[in-house]
Formats: C-alpha cells, structure tokens, sequence
C-alpha cells in the first residue's frame, strides 16, 4: 500500500495527466465529426439507434471518412505510447518524491522527462524485445491451445512490463545508467525473484486492460449516448491512476534492491 | 437457396481474438415425432389441390454406395401430355452433369466457386449421371409401375442422347405422344456425387443427394421448356408423385423428400426405404451416420431435424424459426399442404450444401458461434441460422407449390421468398424486426433490403433469366432476392398492407400447385388492387394523387431505375409584400413604402414564406409523401405525385424549420436516404450522425490511449 500512497501524495499529476489524455481524445475526435457534418451536409438522420444502416450509406459515399477515423485511431495509439515515453522520467520523479518543490517542480519535471528520454527509449526498445522473445516462449509453452497460449502471454507481457518499469525506475531515482543490456536483465531476473513484486504490478497492468476493454464496450452498447462518454471519460482517468499506480510499484521496489 | 455466405462470417469469427473460448453448449437431446401416414396434410386443411396437375410421376430405386459416394439405380417416368399437339421426343435434366468438367455451361461461369465455397482440388470433386440404359415401357393408357420390381419383358430399348451441354438429353421415343396421352420410360443410372461446395453432395459420411436422378423438363405449348444447367439458375418441373425405394448402409439416418412409408428390417449391412411423396416437382434426400432427430409437431404438420451432433444445442433456435414460419406463412399465403417439412443441417465442413430448398426438404446454415469478447459487445444475430430456415422454408411456397420457372424468372421464388421472409420475421418478432444487434444498435429486416440495393441493383433489372446474371457483376442477390423483395414492400406500403395482403393471397391461392410466370402476378395485382389506387385525396395544388400499380411493377422489374428523392433546399424568404406603386380605387397610382424589415431566418414569420425544393434524383417515378416542420414545431403533410424532376413547395407567411421526404419510410426501394431530411441553414438541430460519430472516436481513442499509453 505504500505505492498506492505515492499515487495519492500527487494527485496534481494524476489530474494532469488525465486531463491531458481526454483533451488529446477529444482533439482526435473532432476531425471525424467534422468529416461526417461536412459528409451530411445540413442533412439529418433521425434513428439514434440504426446509425448501421445510415454509416453504410454514409461510408459508402464518403469513404474518406473511414480514414479520418483510422487516422485518429493510430494516432491515439501512437500518441498514447510516445506520452508514456516522453513523461516517464518526470512522472517517476514525482512518485519518489512527492515533496513541494513549488516553481521548481515543472523544471524538474521537464528535466527528468527529457534527459532520461534517450535512455528510456533505450529500455523501451529492449522491453519490445523482451515482448518478442516471450511470445515465441508462450506459443512453444502452449502447444496448439490457443487459450493457454493466450493466458501465457498475458502473463509473460506483464512481466516484461514491470521489469521495464523498474530498470526505468533505477535509471532515473538510483542513478543507474541503464544503457547496458546487462542492466536490463538483472531488472528482469530482479522481478522473476520477487513474485509479489510481479504480481503486482501485473495484477494492475491487467486492471487496465480491462480498464480499456471496459471503454470499449461502454462505447458500443451506449454508442453515440451522452452516458458513454462520459463514462468512458470516466474510465480512462481511472486507467491512468492504475497506471501511476503500478509505476510507483517499481519506484518502491527500486528502493530496496 | 440462400446467397449469404454463412462459412464467411464463421471463419471470421473463428479468427477472432480468443477463438478458443467460444463456450461450446450443451447438446440437446434427440427427439422423434412419429412418422405420418400420409405425405398430404388432412383435406380439410391441405387447402385445394386442382385436378389434372400431376404430369411427371416417378418411381424411384436407388442404391447408396457410401464409401465411393455413388448412387445407382433405375428411374421409371410417367409422363402425360398435356399440351394440344404430339410430342415425338422428351428432354430429361441431367443436373449432375453440370459438375462433370470444367467446360460445361455451369462450371465455365462458375469457375469452380459458389457462394465462397470451392470446388475442392484432387480426387472425387467431380459429379455426373450417366444414363446406362433406357426402355419404353408402356404408351397409351398408364400401366400400373408402382412397383420398381415390376419388370416389363416386352420393353423397347431407347438412346438417350446428351445435348451439347451435358446436363441435358433426348429420348426420341418410336412414335409420337398424342394430346392427353402417357408414356412410361425406365432409365438406369449411374450418378456420382461430387465433393459438395454447391448444393449437391458428399463430405466424408454425409451425403446431400440432391439433382441426382434424370427428371424431365417442362412441356410447354410450342416446345419443352429446358434450361441448360447454369451457375444461377435453379429448377422447374412438374408436379407428380414419387416413389422412391432407397438403399443404404444400415447405420444412416435418412432424411427425404415426402413420408417414410415402409422401412425392411436391415440385411447384410445395409437397409431398404421407401418414401412417399404427392404432389411434389423434386426429390432430395440426405444420409449421415451422425445425424441426430430433433423434431416437433405444428399443428399436424410433422417438423423433423437432422442435425450433426455438433450442432445439436441450435436444434431449439431453428425449430423457433420453422414454427414462426408456418405460422406465418400458413396464414398469409394459403394452407402447407404437406404433412411434413424435414430440415437438413449439413456437418460445418459440408457448408456447400447449406441453404438450399427441395419439397418437403431443405438445408439450413449454421449459427455463428461467437466469441466470448464479441458476445460481450452485445452483438446478437438472426441472420446466419433462423433467417436461413425462415427463407429455405419460404421455398416450399415460392416455388414449391407456386412453381415458377427458376431458370426463366429467379425473382418470383427468390425474390418474392425474400418478400415472404420479411413478413414472416415481422409477424414472429414484431413489426420492424431486428435481424442483428450490436451494443445498442439494430439492424432491421428492411435495413438489410435497403442497403444492399445501391451497390448492387443499378446493372441488372429483376426480371432477367437467371443465366443473364454474370458472376462478375455480383449482382444476383441484390437485384434478384433484395430488389425485388423492396419493390413489393414498397408497393405493399402505398397501396396499404391490409389491401396489398389480400390480392396478394389472390395471387397465392390461384397458382397454387400451378407454374406461375411474372406477368400472371402483375395481372393479379393489377385486376386485385385496381390499374390505379388512390394515395391521397389532396396533392400539392389540391388534386388526388394515384398510384398507376402496372407503371409501378413495370419500372421496378423491368428497368434497371432507382428511387431516389432529395430534399435538396430548404429556407426562408421574405414573402411577397403590398411596398411598391399600385392604383388606388380612384385610379390613381399611390405608393405604399413598407418598413425595411430584416431578412432571411430574422424576419417575423407572418413576413415570411417557407420554401423547399425536393428533387427526384432517380429515374423511378414514385408518389412520396413529404413532411414539412414549421416554426413552433407544427408539422404538415401531403404527397407529390413524384412525376416531375422537382418541386419546389412555398409556404406564405409561415416558416419552415426542415423537410422530411418519405418520413415513414414506405419507400423501401429508395436505397439513399441519408438526403432525406434537410434542415434550414443555421438550424441548431444536429444532423445525428457526427455527434456519435465523435463520441464513438473519442471513446476508442481513449481505450488505445489508456491501454497503451504510460
Ligand atoms: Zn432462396
């Protein structure tokens, strides 16, 4: 529980960084309303519930619609995966220390952020690896069964989450250099030695993937409805604070080894 | 036959995320329901059979030999005359024989694919007949050949001659038969079954026999209506009784065409069956070791299920849809006449043979299995299993007692059962069915009609032969079966239901047990619900507006003319007022100044004059009703009779907010709708699509920015 109370000591983050990824959904989105008012041009449709019929008439005309949605949805991935890479310095930084830094604190943060970039990059690149390599072991470990495959991987894919995560950790609070490979792995054995530590912090990695699949499914069976959104809205906040929550994990387990 | 490919849809689910944890459930326990008695229902609810119909009858025997999937045995016709003049020759099917190379008129436009099956590479994929041998048996007064045993000495060898495309051949007979006169022939024969992948069949054990004998053409007056075998084209023949002896390997469950009248006790391995079937134009049969019985009675109409056991826990879903559908159906187009109706389910690896109607016997599809995460999205769908039952069994009306020619008009049985369906899905679920959900989105019966017609029903017009329709185009099914089912919806929405309903059941109960053509149908709808139906009493400028049924049926069969309306403009403008000079009583020219007055939406609305402008942007000439929304929420209707290109509509002193053309969507025909309903410029009503749309966006970004990010 003591990483939970590093996530509760910086709540300003947390909210900085929930605002941050609504505001970029919400950017994303504008650009496929637009290109469907733009599409329907002052025309209306009146069935809030039988938008497949209208979509496959409006898509057909208006196939570069589809791209526009396409074109949101990579960038939302990508954006999703360089603002975990680009805040990542900064964002262990805070859970470490939450202390008043006052003016200094956006500095700091800024410089933690980006001197430890290329670095972080580094261990990001080998974590892909890492990911690589453990698939392969899962559908060797599981045979033909697409299940156990399934959850192996799973597991495996947390692992090398949270042995990114404290190599990144120890990088950034403990001095370490991390660029060696060397570093990485004894990160990795670190993590296959302390079971809790795995544990948790899979156990949160898996809380927001559901967090995810929960978005989406709030998004289909309430699909266009003011509920959704703000449910999803909801949700995704929810997903960053177990994603602070299970980097403060590594920064605490980062002190003791 | 059914033109959705079902194996489609199951390989994309199969190779969905966690295809593994599809939950299988569990199996359903067999159930029988005793055989009846007789393959007719009981008089006094067959509804009429008219005298003189049977033309064809046959007498059956025929042996199974499982293991090289052949079937050989001795088909015995009767054939009677019906037309005014002799006949010096008859003209025999021989379906199987489409599949015998790939220059045969059937596999040359195929070219080895149907529906997403294909024809499978190495052995046994290939399916014929031959005809081994012919005889004469008796000509004149009909002799009594029941019996396959009966043999007649004295018979006179025939030559059966196959045409340039195999799948059909003459037999000349020695002399003419006259007007009103039978001719009895006997033909052994020699079929192999091909590696199913379109309708006919074997896959391992299961056996979909169907096309497998030699079966007349149709006489008609002037010369015998024979189709050659084509990829769209289907079958046409005459009604008769069958009699049908079957052998086959002891541990197959059979089921056929007509009712199991005599099974002998099995003899070294194998077993002899012998099936009853009256008045019927065809005879199918299925055989698999792994078929488990799953039935129920309707009324005294018994419904039997073959099922592999694998499928068995859908057995429930289907026999749901097959009893919704007699409901219906009984009701709408005259009573079932036959007591029985059995469904094949073909094993998943035999999804060729899905989909495909014969009397008294159909094959159904399967229903997707979906994963778990999908069935977590609330996706929920009618199309795969109950639509496919629903339709296969609208066969046995369209054409199974209204026996169209297929080759000739695909519509009327394709078409007119796409109609059928709709109705009965609505009479089972309730108007406006929902054939699929996903999350708090529906799909409906008439959703699935109307979007398939933009794509596919601008080349092709309905009434075509079915071997005018070219594989490439991929227009069959859209214009064919979606089409035409939206051109009589379309027709049955303007004229009304209940009116529409009742010259439709004219036109069902005069062709039952007959061989309808298209023209028979328009005439019936045309003399049923008057050359012309009154659609409203006032019109734009106060005249009536009718519907001319005959213009109607003729543009929506036989021209390729899409419906298609615009609301193309709609504001406001200041009305025409008194300023300006006009002559007073005396004479004199005075000049009245009106106040400057601001325009446009700003202007008060006794000012003001609402204007919208609708445009037929298809060719289809159509009656439509318009709806006009006026400032303050007041709305008004009327109908235009849609014959002109435009139409402008002016409102003095009133403001109009937005229009709606075709607001109760009675136009099914007209596939783009999305320029239906227009509002004024600079109205805050949102367009309906955009905000979803965003809303949608936003929230899967925000999964992949959750699920990804930090
Ligand atoms: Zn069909």
């Amino acid at each position: 529980m003591k990483a939970l109370r590093r996530v509760l000591r910086v709540p300003g983050l947390w909210l900085g960084l929930c605002a941050l990824h609504l505001g970029l959904a919400w950017g994303l989105a504008q650009p496929v309303a637009g290109a469907v008012r733009t599409a329907m041009g002052g025309h209306t449709w009146t069935d809030p519930h039988r938008l497949i019929a209208a979509l496959a008439e409006l898509l057909a005309q208006s196939p570069a619609i589809v791209a526009v949605f396409a074109a949101a949805t990579v960038a939302s991935g990508l954006l999703g995966a360089a603002i975990a890479l680009l805040v990542r310095g900064g964002v262990l930084l805070r859970l470490d220390d939450a202390s008043d830094r006052g003016s200094r604190a956006w500095a700091e943060f800024g410089r933690a952020s980006l001197g430890n970039l290329p670095v972080l990059a580094l261990i990001g690149l080998y974590g892909l690896v890492l990911r690589l390599v453990l698939s392969f072991v899962a559908n060797a470990l599981a045979g033909a069964h697409a299940l156990v495959e399934l959850v192996v991987l799973v597991l495996l894919l947390t692992f090398a989450t949270c042995a990114g995560d404290l190599a990144a950790a120890r990088r950034v609070l403990r001095g370490e250099r991390g660029v060696h490979p060397r570093e990485y792995v004894r990160a990795c054995v670190d993590v296959a030695r302390s079971p809790r530590l795995w544990l948790a912090s899979g156990a949160l990695t898996l809380a927001r993937w559901a967090v995810a699949g929960a978005i989406v499914l709030v998004a289909v069976h309430g699909a266009g409805e003011a509920w959704a959104s703000w449910s999803a809205r909801g949700l995704a906040c929810v997903a960053v604070f177990l994603a602070l929550w299970r980097m403060a994990v590594a920064v605490e387990a980062s002190r003791r080894a | 036959m059914l033109a959705v490919g079902s194996r489609l849809l199951r390989r994309a689910a199969a190779c969905a995320l966690f295809g593994a944890v599809a939950c299988e459930p569990a199996a359903a326990p067999e159930r029988r329901v005793p055989e009846p008695g007789d393959p007719l229902r009981p008089p006094d609810v067959r509804g009429p059979i008219p005298a003189g119909i049977k033309l064809a009858d046959y007498v059956l025997d025929a042996s199974l030999d499982a293991e090289k999937h052949t079937v050989s045995g001795t088909a015995r016709i009767t054939w009677r005359n019906h037309t005014r003049a002799p006949v010096d020759s008859l003209v025999l099917h021989l379906y199987m024989n489409g599949f015998r190379a790939e220059d045969t008129a059937w596999m040359a436009e195929a070219r080895g694919a149907h529906r997403g099956a294909r024809q499978d590479k190495g052995e046994g994929k290939w399916g014929y007949i031959d005809v081994r041998a012919a005889r004469l048996l008796a000509h004149g007064p009909t002799a009594d050949f029941k019996a396959p045993e009966q043999r007649d000495a004295a018979a006179t060898p025939l030559a059966l001659v196959e045409g340039a495309d195999p799948s059909l051949g003459t037999l000349a007979l020695p002399r003419p038969v006259g007007p009103d006169e039978a001719v009895t022939v006997e033909l052994d024969f020699f079929t192999q079954l091909p590696r199913v992948f379109a309708r006919t069949g074997y896959d391992g054990d299961f056996h979909m026999v169907g096309q497998w004998y030699p079966k007349l053409a149709v006489r008609h007056e002037g010369g015998w209506q024979a189709h050659v075998f084509t990829l769209h084209s289907e079958f046409y023949a005459d009604f008769g009784d069958y009699e049908v002896h079957l052998d086959v390997p002891e541990d197959m469950v059979v089921g056929a065409t007509g009712v199991l009248v005599e099974e002998r006790p099995p003899e070294g391995g194998r077993k002899r069956l012998h099936y009853r079937a009256d008045t019927v134009h065809d005879f199918a049969w299925a055989a698999s070791p792994d078929f488990l019985e799953y039935g129920d009675m309707w009324r005294d109409v018994r419904i039997r299920q073959l099922i592999p056991r694998a499928l068995a826990a859908d057995a429930q879903r289907h026999l749901d849809a097959q009893i919704a559908a007699l409901e219906s159906m009984d009701a709408r187009f005259g009573p079932y006449p036959w007591s029985t109706i059995t469904i094949v389910h073909p094993p998943e690896t035999a999804g060729g043979a899905q989909g495909m109607e014969y009397p008294t016997l159909y094959t159904t599809s399967d229903i997707l299995r979906l994963p778990l995460p999908l069935r977590l999205l609330g996706i929920h769908e009618l199309l795969t299993g109950e639509f496919t039952t629903i339709h296969e069994f609208g066969h046995q009306y369209f054409q199974g007692l209204l026996a169209s020619d297929e080759a000739t008009q695909p519509w009327l049985d394709e078409g007119i059962n796409s109609f059928s369906n709709t109705l009965a899905l609505d009479d089972w679920l309730g108007d406006d069915a929902s054939v699929a959900r996903i999350g708090n989105q529906r799909v409906s019966t008439v959703d699935m009609i109307r979007v398939a017609l933009p794509a596919s029903a601008e080349l092709d017009p309905v009434d075509r032969p079915a071997d005018a329709y070219r594989d490439f185009t991929g227009t069959f099914g859209g214009t064919v079966y979606r089409k035409t089912a939206a051109v009589f919806h379309t027709l049955r929405a303007l004229v009304g239901p209940d009116k529409f309903d009742r010259a439709f059941r004219v036109y069902c109960d005069t062709w039952r047990f007959r061989h309808p053509t298209g023209d028979d149908l328009r005439a019936v709808l045309v003399r049923e619900l008057g050359p012309k139906v009154r659609i409203s009493e006032t019109g734009p400028d106060g005249q009536p507006v009718d519907l001319d049924v005959a213009d109607f049926l003729q543009q929506g069969i036989e021209t390729t003319a899409a419906v298609d309306f615009a609301a193309a403009r709609v504001a406001n403008r200041r009305a025409v007022g008194d300023g300006g000079w006009h002559r007073g009583q005396d004479g004199a020219l005075a000049l009245i100044e009106p106040e400057a007055k601001p325009d446009g939406e700003e202007l008060e609305d006794a000012a003001s004059e609402g204007f919208a402008l609708i445009v037929r942007e298809g060719e289809f000439r159509v009656p439509v009703e318009l709806e006009f929304e006026f400032k303050g929420g007041e709305r008004e209707r009327l109908w235009w009779d849609g014959q002109a290109r435009y139409r402008l509509f002016t409102f003095p002193g009133k403001k109009l907010t937005g229009v709606a053309v075709d607001p109760d969507d009675k136009l099914l025909l007209e596939g783009e709708r999305l320029d239906n309903r227009l509002r004024v410029p600079g109205s805050r009503q949102r367009d309906g699509i955009s905000d979803p749309a965003a809303r949608f966006s936003e929230a899967v970004d925000l999964a992949l920015l959750g699920g990804l990010g930090l």
